[in-house]
């Protein structure tokens, strides 16, 4: 066999030609993969680590928390052992206002974790924990005179066409049009001063609130389309109504459609097949319950056992739909604008950036704890 | 001289490095799987921490999943036991969980495990 002239032999064919070549790269790729398998466990293990360790940094503030008396949270730094965790309790004021605590958690491995936690003057009602509730809890006391005005916000629009589309007698009392729009709301609590409607059509109405909030209407409510909630905050409608606000010149003989009324969709929708309608929002409603239109509604649902219609379809199906994924802990959290009972406690823990960030406070008796090397 | 093989000693050679080869490779992956093994028992521990732990945290520690309660102590758990806490156990070194009777009802809670100080 000739060769061509000027063409070079193949020289990495040695790569192939030696069994102790081929064995010693065979050797290679297997250790790449396994060593790359390994470091791929070994991430697995370090998140797994440090999800651990957060949980267990929790439970260690929550495990102080909850045994040191609430008042005494307030009136200076605590520190205190647990096993081999140092945890350290410290007067917060929240940002939005009100008392907190915050709590700096030192682990054994040196790492520290730490959380704020407001103080709540007791717990919520029971009903916010559940996706069905028959009582219709109350409101704390002048959480009207100190809550946002609807006039106020530009969320709210005033129209005063609405109630007669839809209604042939049109309505006792104003009419406010929620639209979709980033509920920035100085307080916690927005009083509707009439009836609320969102406005039948095809395109949902999206709210994106940053904290909980609380509509409460003191006429009816009117949820002409799906409410979706974004962002942080959880919606709570309060459909409380209220006899003070219907207009004390009604006419002799009109007839007086109530207040504190809840109604889903419309005929119209119904018969038009329209799809369900999605409530984000967590409802409370003092007064009658219709629905005429098929709904989910994926907050708490509070209201009283009498005076619902249309909840169940003609063969008994349920036409709302309850799922309970929006709720809030009544034991451990605020609902904005309701009474609360029970003794004060720690709310539930928020992580915080740990405060050796900024300025600590001078003669604390945590610079004592930590300052100095801990004997272990 | 490699012109010259394979030969005897070559492929015993060749043999003897592909045998080490997939032993350590092996070893690598076992301990792989025992590294994955445990990570997945402590997941399903924490996931049922999260189960059980009412009241829960917020921020950015995870969450129960839309429509999942947490559990108090006796609540039936169709997944471990009933609320129990032993299903718990080795989660957190040198501390135990367990139910903390407090005025607000029953929190979960740390307890050291050994001798107190």
């Amino acid at each position: 066999m000739t060769r061509r002239r000027g063409r070079r032999p193949v020289r990495w064919a040695w790569l192939l030609d030696s069994p102790l070549v081929l064995a010693t790269w065979i050797t290679v790729v297997l250790g790449a993969w396994s060593l790359a398998r390994v470091g791929e466990s070994l991430g697995h293990v370090a998140r797994m680590q440090t999800a651990a360790e957060a949980e267990f940094a929790r439970l260690a503030a929550d495990t102080v928390l909850m045994q040191v008396e609430p008042r005494a949270l307030l009136v200076a730094p605590q520190s205190h052992r647990l096993g081999e965790v140092f945890v350290g309790v410290s007067p917060f004021e929240e940002p939005e206002g009100g008392a907190g605590v915050f709590v700096d958690v030192r682990l054994a491995t040196g790492r520290d974790h730490s959380f704020v936690a407001p103080l709540l003057p007791g717990a919520a009602p029971k009903g916010f924990g559940c996706a069905r509730s028959w009582q219709v809890p109350g409101l704390a006391a002048g959480v009207l005179a100190s809550a946002v005005h609807a006039e106020d916000l530009v969320a709210f629009r005033r129209d005063e066409t609405i109630a007669l589309m839809h209604r042939p007698g049109g309505t006792d009392l104003a009419d406010f049009v929620l639209d979709s729009t980033a509920l920035d709301c100085p307080r916690e609590v927005v009083v509707v001063p009439g009836h609320l409607w969102t406005e039948p059509g095809a395109v949902p109405v999206v709210v994106r609130i940053a904290r909980d909030t609380t509509i409460l209407v003191r006429g009816n409510c009117y949820l002409g389309q799906s409410l979706v909630v974004e962002g942080n905050g959880r919606l709570v409608l309060a459909v409380v109504g209220d006899a003070a606000v219907l207009p004390a010149n009604r006419g002799e003989g009109e007839p007086l459609e109530g207040v504190g009324r809840l109604q889903f969709g419309f005929r119209a929708a119904r018969a038009a097949g329209g799809q369900p309608l999605q409530c984000d929002a967590t409802l409370v409603v003092a007064g009658e319950v219709v629905v005429e239109q098929p709904a989910i509604v994926t907050g708490a649902f509070l209201a009283a056992a009498a005076g619902r219609r249309g909840e169940s379809g003609p063969t008994g199906s349920p036409r709302l739909e309850l799922r309970g994924e929006r709720l809030f802990e009544p034991t451990r959290e605020r609902v904005p604008g309701f009474a609360v009972s029970g003794p004060p406690r720690p709310g539930l823990l928020r992580i915080a950036a740990p405060r050796s960030a900024g300025p600590a406070p001078e003669n604390s008796p945590e610079l004592a704890l930590y300052g100095a090397p801990l004997g272990r | 001289m490699i012109r010259r093989f394979p030969d005897l000693l070559e492929r015993t050679l060749a043999g003897g490095v592909l045998a080490c080869g997939m032993a350590v490779s092996f070893w690598l992956q076992w301990d792989a799987a025992w590294l994955d093994r445990h990570v997945t028992a402590r997941g399903a521990q924490l996931d049922h921490l999260h189960t059980m732990a009412a009241p829960r945290c917020v921020g950015h520690l995870p969450r129960l999943p839309h429509g999942v309660r947490g559990l108090g102590p006796g609540v039936p758990d169709a997944g471990v036991g009933a609320g129990s806490t032993s299903a718990l156990a080795g989660v957190f070194p040198g501390h135990r969980v367990v139910w903390l009777d407090t005025p607000v009802g029953p929190v979960l809670g740390l307890e050291p495990m050994g001798p107190k100080p």
